[in-house]
């Protein structure tokens, strides 16, 4: 009688492992994440964009490229009428190829649009130490791209130092600097991809030249820095403008 | 049996210990009936350890660059939390400006000169960063202070969460909302109908809410200020408003000061240029500057000189000495 208890004991304990096994097979697929990367690539002349490089301007001024810093904001994927919104805000320190991964789900899609620098929404009248550190939109995680003496981001830096002769040998002893902001400064650029299909478990890279050179060379307005080497925005709001303008200019999907 | 009971009473007691901490209760500050009631902004209602955080904050000499000036370098209680400087800046630069009073910060619409910032919250963290006053990034006033004193247990206690830029810039909040400053000889006289102005002060009072000078139309009761923009002429390389605004016709132009405490708060003026306030009233009564964007009713006043010491007596029962001597105020000496 004993036995015949302990035998029943022991069917009904295989029976539950036995169970709980094939439940854990059954429940638990393998996840398989779809990546999309956005490569930025800093660029002068079409070649690297270097620290240590000195370059010539359109009006033969010498400079080099200290600091490129920006926000790219509401980075969407389109298809058709559809949009996806990939990733609120972003910031860029950009003297090195930078890559932004993003996790999305499985989509298509045949064009990429971003803003350069923060939409209204996000950008006057908030407080940035709501964010979690890691936000880059946060007091921290803005590292300095905030104003706040009038409350809104700094959407672009660009700095760096410069030389008026053109003489070889000649030090770089004046900087410039151009950090553009405010909600009228806010652009929203637009890329077609092509027909892009991206199934589960995918990974796929965009490389994005951002040509630094245009900042200082668009044909159409180029930057002459014995006149135009510094602007907060609102110490020089037509420059500030017109910087942004060259600078949207900049990015490129290769 | 017994010294099982034993072993749980001591672990209950050790457990009640840890539990203890810091406790904080709900505070509310004393303000005249005449002024209206404080809107606090949700998730910073004050409470005894937020002022205290806040104050200690205000105090705190770690919070810039060299460890050697604090909120308090600028804005010290003596002077209603003004320097006594013509600009505050520790560095020559073309918006160093002269240090606003802090006295009734809790009904101000907006902050700053230009008005661009819209809680006293988020003012807190313009001058933290602004190279040219404390000039330390939050990341490194965080580090300084988390591994010093109570910084991270009164943190934790006020707001429920480590020391990090949200508990810092609230804390300061809610202490210089605590800064109320309503109880003058004005308000006593003109509020409380105590009645005890001198002749000259009376007539100083009717000649400031007097169409003929209309100080009172811009400097409006009960903070004397009404928060809004004016250019009173003076030439100066900085351009207030349209800083923010871009317009032209908006340069020159800052907020309206308020004159509580006035007597206390000089050198005058957005760049300090003026040194007392005979000099101020002389200079509305001349006319005001020359800027083109001067407010039309900064215009000659044609006041005789007795007029002119009477403004300057009546502007002198706005001191609020209760205040200036409050020393809630003020931090105990830690060294």
């Amino acid at each position: 009688m004993k036995m015949k208890i302990v035998n029943n004991y022991f069917f009904v304990l295989l029976l539950s492992v036995l169970l709980y096994a094939c439940r854990e097979e059954t429940t638990t697929p393998a996840v398989l994440e779809t990546k999309m990367n956005l490569k930025f690539i800093p660029t002068y002349n079409g070649e690297p964009l270097s620290v240590d490089s000195i370059y010539l301007n359109s009006f033969g001024q010498q400079l080099r490229v200290e600091n490129v810093q920006f926000y790219l904001s509401n980075i969407y994927a389109h298809n058709g009428s559809d949009s996806t919104l990939l990733k609120q805000a972003f910031l860029f320190t950009l003297l090195e190829p930078q890559t932004l991964t993003l996790n999305v789900s499985p989509q298509s899609f045949s064009s990429l649009s971003f803003g350069v620098g923060v939409p209204g929404n996000l950008n006057k009248n908030v407080d940035p130490s709501q964010y979690a550190n890691s936000n880059p939109l946060s007091v921290q995680g803005s590292n300095g791209m905030f104003w706040y003496w009038n409350t809104g981001y700094i959407f672009v830096k660009v700095e760096g130092r410069y030389e008026l002769t053109g003489l070889p040998n000649e030090p770089l002893m004046d900087s410039y600097a151009f950090h553009l902001g405010d909600d009228p400064l806010y652009r929203v650029l637009h890329f077609n991809t092509g027909s892009v299909s991206l199934a589960e478990g995918d990974a796929r890279t965009f490389n994005i030249e951002v040509a630094v050179d245009s900042v200082f060379n668009r044909p159409a307005d180029p930057i002459d820095l014995s006149i135009d080497n510094l602007t907060h925005t609102t110490s020089n709001f037509p420059l500030a403008e017109r910087m942004t303008n060259n600078f949207v200019t900049a990015f490129h999907l290769q | 049996m017994r010294k099982v009971v034993s072993f749980f009473f001591i672990v209950g007691i050790l457990a009640g210990c840890v539990s203890e901490g810091l406790k904080d209760r709900s505070i509310s500050f004393k303000q005249p009936h005449y002024f209206p009631s404080i809107i606090f902004p949700e998730g910073n209602e004050p409470t005894h350890l937020r002022f205290e955080l806040g104050k200690k904050l205000f105090y705190e000499e770690k919070l810039s660059k060299n460890e050697d000036q604090s909120c308090a370098s600028c804005h010290r209680l003596p002077s209603a939390f003004t320097d006594g400087r013509a600009v505050s800046s520790f560095h020559e630069n073309e918006f160093a400006r002269n240090a606003p009073t802090l006295a009734n910060l809790a009904w101000s619409p907006y902050f700053m000169s230009e008005g661009g910032v819209p809680t006293l919250e988020l003012q807190a963290l313009g001058p933290i960063h602004e190279k040219h006053e404390l000039g330390l990034s939050m990341q490194e006033v965080i580090d300084r202070l988390k591994s010093r004193e109570n910084y991270n247990e009164l943190s934790r206690a006020a707001y429920g969460r480590e020391l990090d830029a949200f508990a810092i810039t609230r804390a300061l909040a809610c202490f210089e909302r605590a800064l109320i400053s309503g109880d003058s000889k004005f308000d006593r006289h003109y509020f409380l109908k105590s009645n005890d102005y001198s002749e000259l002060e009376k007539e100083g009072m009717n000649l400031f809410f007097s169409e003929r000078t209309q100080c009172s139309s811009c400097h409006a009761l009960p903070f004397f200020t009404d928060y809004k923009f004016y250019s009173l002429g003076l030439e100066d390389a900085d351009i207030g408003l349209e800083r923010r605004t871009y317009l032209e016709i908006d340069r020159g132009k800052f907020k309206t000061p308020t004159l509580r405490n006035v007597e206390l708060t000089a050198p005058y003026m957005h760049n300090g240029s003026m040194s007392s306030l005979e000099e101020v009233v002389s200079f509305y009564n001349t006319g005001g500057g020359t800027r083109i964007t001067k407010d039309s009713r900064v215009k000659p006043l044609n006041l005789s000189k007795e007029e002119e010491h009477a403004l300057v007596a009546f502007l002198k029962t706005l001191t609020d000495w209760n205040f200036v001597q409050n020393e809630k105020f003020l931090v105990a000496d830690e060294d």
